[in-house]
Order: structure tokens, then C-alpha cells, then sequence
């Protein structure tokens, strides 16, 4: 299901990119593709020479090992899209980047589709360097069902190759922007807050925030998003108490009712 | 002697599926019993399960001819072998839930209270229930994935189902007790699910398996029931009419009294317990049959040793 309005991820102050989640399409032989679709803040829309989805380049990698594959762009009515397929249940981890003199822009998201084939799916294998990627560590909670609103999520920015300071982190949820905290060990922490929207729209349903970061590096600077799969929380609207005082009423009021009714008669109804 | 056998299967079968996960122990999705998928280290999921999501109705149209849907063939394929195998006595012999039944009716004669009847009329009234939830199980999947019905309407009957509160306690999980106020479907689902829970935990302690009576699995059971490899025969003709099997069972099937022919007296009701069997004072009488290997059969030798037993004698 699509950001409900991802122009609400827009802010004209801030150029970015990043990545939106489309549906997730089942193939007749059991393999699972997801669509993403690449957006682009109206920031970076308004730069010269960065209207077009012409030098946008995107890769992925599958179950955290090294190996990187070309993921395609196809562009279609003045949009770009990447179609990620899974034979089998995969991690897969996502980055789309353009390379400018200046500034680097790069996107990044990670999910798992849970496909069932047998059929190897063809890769395009990368074998070029991407040193530039940094590299950003999610420690998600302890109980990782799916990531989900009311959870607290951390991230950890480095990178073994380019030294680099984070001098802006933010999120944004559909047009709020929130500064991330940094904690004294060094990781940044996000508790998503729970979505009326996402409770209403049932238990598949999913909304993606963004989670964007400013890198210096020598001359460089980098502007990194990643963007956080989020559904419901699974808790965080359950009431223990009145579920259990719901319960013992009835089987007070049936038992009452039961007594009630064998005394009148051996067979009650 | 038969009693016995059966209540150290059945107790064994409950550690079994409730903790086997824990072992590392999994036996699948097509399990033809209330093996609850919603306890936490389970060896084994119950097929109503499978059956009302993506291994079954929950697969839209388009998937029908693909890898999904021979997936979910081979899900049911599997559980229909597993009842051909063992037929009711899943429910009687297996049934985590059907066994905590059980103990409630233990508990409640040794408390000396005496069981709740139900007229005959009430009984036959009651039957249509499973086959409505059946119906109702599959209904809304198939809504889900094709008419665009509401996600939340996922899964319905485990959403409503008993086992579902009360199987997790038995790892010291209380969440499924809880009412979601997430949105008014799923505050809807809990509320029933509790009012369900509470009257069937009543149920059970006045009436000898009292959610048996409603459970969606034997209607699906009896559906199939005709292609199982057991089969429970009556002799009618050596049959003295003495009305012990219709007494002695825990789900009030008359219907084995009633026969008046030579044929297969498994009703959609009867989960094997075999105390008709037991009970009946007619060698031969009744029997129940692998093929044509004879298990078990009545036989007053057998009865007369265990009214002995009984009696201290």
C-alpha cells in the first residue's frame, strides 16, 4: 500500500531522495517481487540538472552478504520503479544514489519477501567498488515480528572507508519533521508514534517514514535516507484488564444462568 | 483398560503439541485437531489455520493456478491423509483442546456435580452451528482476497475461537486475553471472542465436551468422513437395544442406538472415544475397524471386567 500522500514527504527546504513501497506482486511460480518507487523531495526537483531520473543508479543486496546487484530502473509516465524479486525468503537491502560533485544522494531501505519458487531468479552481479555507501546499522527491538509504530528503533552511522560527521538527522512522518536524538553511545534512537490512519487500515497494512541524515566528509557532503517499513503495533492497543474482567463476567452471568436454569429443570433447554 | 489407554494418549498428545515446538518439533499445518497456532513453542498447527489463510481460501483467484495454489493443494491433501489415517480419533485420542474438555469434566465429577443435559430437540438444533462457522471460515477469506473485504477480518475463526485465549495460557501467555481497541473491528472480534471464551468456559465444565458440539473441524471431518480408513460398525442383529451407548456418550449421538441397519454408525458428532464400545454388554456389537482390522469391539467380558473393577471386585 502506498504513503497516503507522499507529497507530504516533500520538504521544500531539504533536497533528498528515497525510496517509497508499492505493492508486492505473486508470480505463478511462487516468487514474490516488490515494487519501489523512487521519489524525490521538491527540493532536489527545483536543482538544475537533477529534474530528470536520468543518473540515478540502484543496487541491493540480499541476506547481508558482500555482493551487490544492479536492481533496473524502469521509468514509466515521469516515474522511476525497481522490482525486487525473491525466489525464496530473503533480506534484502535496497540503495538507490546519484552521484553529483558536491553532493551525494543516497536512499536506502530494507524489508524481507517471503517468496516460495524454486526457479533461480537471475542477478546482475555488480563488480565495481561502492565505498561512498556509508554505513547505517539498524538495531531493531527485541521483539521484531515486523517494525512497528510505539517500538524504539537505533541507528548506527559509520563507515570503514570515508571518515564523515553527521551534522543533521531527522525524520519525517508524512510533512512532520522530528530531529533524531543522538545517545551517549553514539547511535541515534526513534520511537515511531502510533498512526490512527495505519490502525484503521487493517493488520497488512504499512506506512513508510523517513529517517534522513547529513554526512560531511572533505568536500562531500552526503544525504542519506532510509526509510523505515513500519505497521501497527501489535500492542500497543491491547487492554489486558478489561479483556479479563470482560471474561470473568461471563462466566459469571453463564454460570448464574446455568444454575438458574437446572434448578427449574435437569434438562435445560 | 481402554479408558486408560486413551487418557495417557491424550496426555501425552497435549505435552506433545503444546511444548514439541520448544524441542524444535514441527509437524506442519494440516494437523485435523485444535493444535493452536497461537501458543508459542506448538508442535504443529491446527488445518482451520491453513485453511482460512494463505495456504487456503485467502489465495485470490488469479493465484489459484500457481505455485500458491499448489501449495495450499498440498497442505490439504496432507491433512486429509492425516484423517484418512486416524479419522475421529484426532478429536477423541489427539485433541489438545478436546483433552482440556476433558480434564474440566473430571474435575466437575469429582466435584459430584452432576452434567447438564440437553433435549434431543436442542441437539439437533445445535449441528447446523459448525457448519455455518465452516461455511463462515471460508466465506470471508475468500472475500478478503477477492472483494477487497477489510484485513482486519483476517483469520475469523481463530479470531473468535476459544482455544485461541485459552491454549497460549498453558505457556504463560496472557495477551489473547486482551481487548484490542486498535480499531472498532478488531475491538468487535475481541469482545466476541471474550463473550465466546467465558460462555464456553461454562460450557465445558457443565456439559462433557461442549465445544465439540460447535467445532468447525468435525464438520469438515464429516464432510470427508466416507473416505477414512476407519470405520465404526454396529451388528444390529445381535444388538438387544439396551441403550448404554446412547448414555454413555459424551456428546449425546443417538443415532448408534438408533441404527437399524448394517452400516458405518460414525455420525459427524462421534470423535472415538469408544465408551459406547466399552459399554456395550453385545459381543460384537460394535467394533471399530482399520480396513477390516478389527481394533477394538464390545464384548460382555470386557464390560463385566470393568463393572468388577468398578466395584472393587
Amino acid at each position: 500500500m502506498p504513503a497516503p500522500d507522499a507529497d507530504k514527504f516533500c520538504i521544500h527546504e531539504m533536497d533528498y531522495i528515497w525510496i517509497e513501497f508499492k505493492k508486492h506482486v505473486k508470480e505463478k511460480d511462487g516468487s514474490l517481487t516488490q515494487i519501489l518507487r523512487i521519489r524525490k523531495s521538491k527540493g532536489l526537483k527545483n536543482r538544475t540538472g537533477l529534474s530528470k531520473f536520468y543518473n540515478i543508479k540502484a543496487v541491493y543486496n540480499i541476506n547481508r552478504e558482500k555482493e551487490f546487484y544492479r536492481a533496473p530502473i524502469q521509468y514509466r509516465n515521469n516515474e522511476a520503479e525497481i522490482k525486487i524479486t525473491a525466489g525464496k525468503t530473503s533480506f534484502f537491502k535496497v540503495y538507490v544514489f546519484v552521484i553529483t560533485e558536491t553532493i551525494n544522494y543516497i536512499a536506502e531501505t530494507s524489508f524481507y519477501v517471503f517468496g516460495s519458487s524454486k526457479n533461480p531468479i537471475h542477478r546482475d552481479i555488480l563488480r565495481t567498488e561502492l565505498d561512498f555507501l556509508p554505513n547505517l546499522k539498524i538495531i531493531y527491538p527485541e521483539y521484531n515480528y515486523w517494525p512497528q509504530t510505539g517500538q524504539e528503533f537505533k541507528f548506527l552511522l559509520g563507515s570503514d572507508k570515508v571518515n564523515f560527521t553527521v551534522n543533521d538527522a531527522k525524520v519525517i512522518d508524512k510533512g512532520n519533521i522530528e530531529t533524531l536524538k543522538l545517545s551517549p553511545d553514539g547511535k541515534f534512537s526513534y520511537i515511531p508514534p502510533s498512526d490512527k490512519l495505519l490502525d484503521l487500515q487493517g493488520i497488512s497494512a504499512f506506512k513508510g517514514n523517513i529517517l534522513y541524515f547529513r554526512m560531511k566528509s572533505n568536500n562531500k557532503i552526503t544525504k542519506l535516507t532510509y526509510t523505515l517499513l513500519l505497521h501497527r503495533s501489535r500492542f500497543a492497543n491491547l487492554r489486558l484488564k478489561h479483556g479479563i474482567a470482560l471474561f470473568v463476567g461471563t462466566i459469571i452471568f453463564f454460570t448464574f444462568s446455568v444454575l438458574i436454569a437446572r434448578k427449574r429443570s435437569p434438562v435445560i433447554i | 483398560m481402554i479408558s486408560k489407554i486413551r487418557l495417557i494418549i491424550q496426555n501425552i498428545s497435549f505435552i506433545f503439541l503444546t511444548y514439541g515446538g520448544k524441542l524444535g518439533i514441527h509437524l506442519g499445518y494440516s494437523l485435523p485437531c485444535f493444535s493452536c497456532p497461537y501458543v508459542g513453542g506448538c508442535a504443529g498447527n491446527c488445518y482451520l489455520m491453513a485453511l482460512q489463510g494463505n495456504y487456503g481460501f485467502e489465495i485470490a483467484a488469479a493465484d489459484v493456478f500457481s505455485t500458491w495454489g499448489e501449495r495450499a493443494l498440498l497442505i490439504f491433501i496432507l491433512f486429509l491423509v492425516l484423517f484418512m489415517l486416524l479419522s475421529k480419533l484426532w478429536c477423541g485420542w489427539i485433541c489438545p483442546f478436546g483433552t482440556l474438555q476433558d480434564w474440566f469434566t473430571s474435575l466437575r465429577r469429582k466435584l459430584g456435580i452432576a452434567e447438564t443435559e440437553f433435549s434431543w430437540k436442542t441437539r439437533d438444533r445445535q449441528k447446523i452451528i459448525k457448519y455455518i462457522l465452516l461455511a463462515a471460515l471460508i466465506i470471508i477469506p475468500l472475500c478478503i482476497a477477492n472483494f477487497g473485504l477489510h484485513s482486519d477480518f483476517k483469520m475469523p475463526f481463530c479470531q473468535i475461537c476459544p482455544a485461541k485465549p485459552i491454549m497460549p495460557l498453558f505457556c504463560g501467555e496472557t495477551r489473547h486475553l486482551s481487548l484490542d481497541f486498535t480499531n472498532s473491528i478488531t475491538l468487535s472480534f475481541t469482545i466476541l471472542s471474550m463473550v465466546i471464551t467465558g460462555g464456553l468456559f461454562v460450557g465445558i465444565f457443565f456439559k462433557d465436551r461442549f465445544f465439540c458440539m460447535f467445532c468447525p473441524m468435525l464438520a469438515l471431518m464429516h464432510i470427508f468422513s466416507k473416505i477414512g480408513f476407519i470405520h465404526f460398525k454396529k451388528s444390529v442383529n445381535t444388538c438387544q437395544g439396551c441403550g448404554n451407548c446412547k448414555r454413555m456418550c459424551p456428546v449425546d449421538i443417538r443415532d448408534v442406538y438408533l441404527e437399524k441397519e448394517n452400516k458405518d454408525v460414525l455420525t459427524e458428532d462421534c470423535m472415538l472415544c469408544l465408551k459406547c464400545i466399552e459399554s456395550c454388554p453385545g459381543d460384537s456389537v460394535l467394533s471399530v475397524k482399520f480396513f477390516n482390522l478389527n481394533i477394538f469391539s464390545s464384548s460382555r467380558k470386557y464390560l463385566a471386567d470393568k463393572c468388577g473393577r468398578l466395584h472393587g471386585k
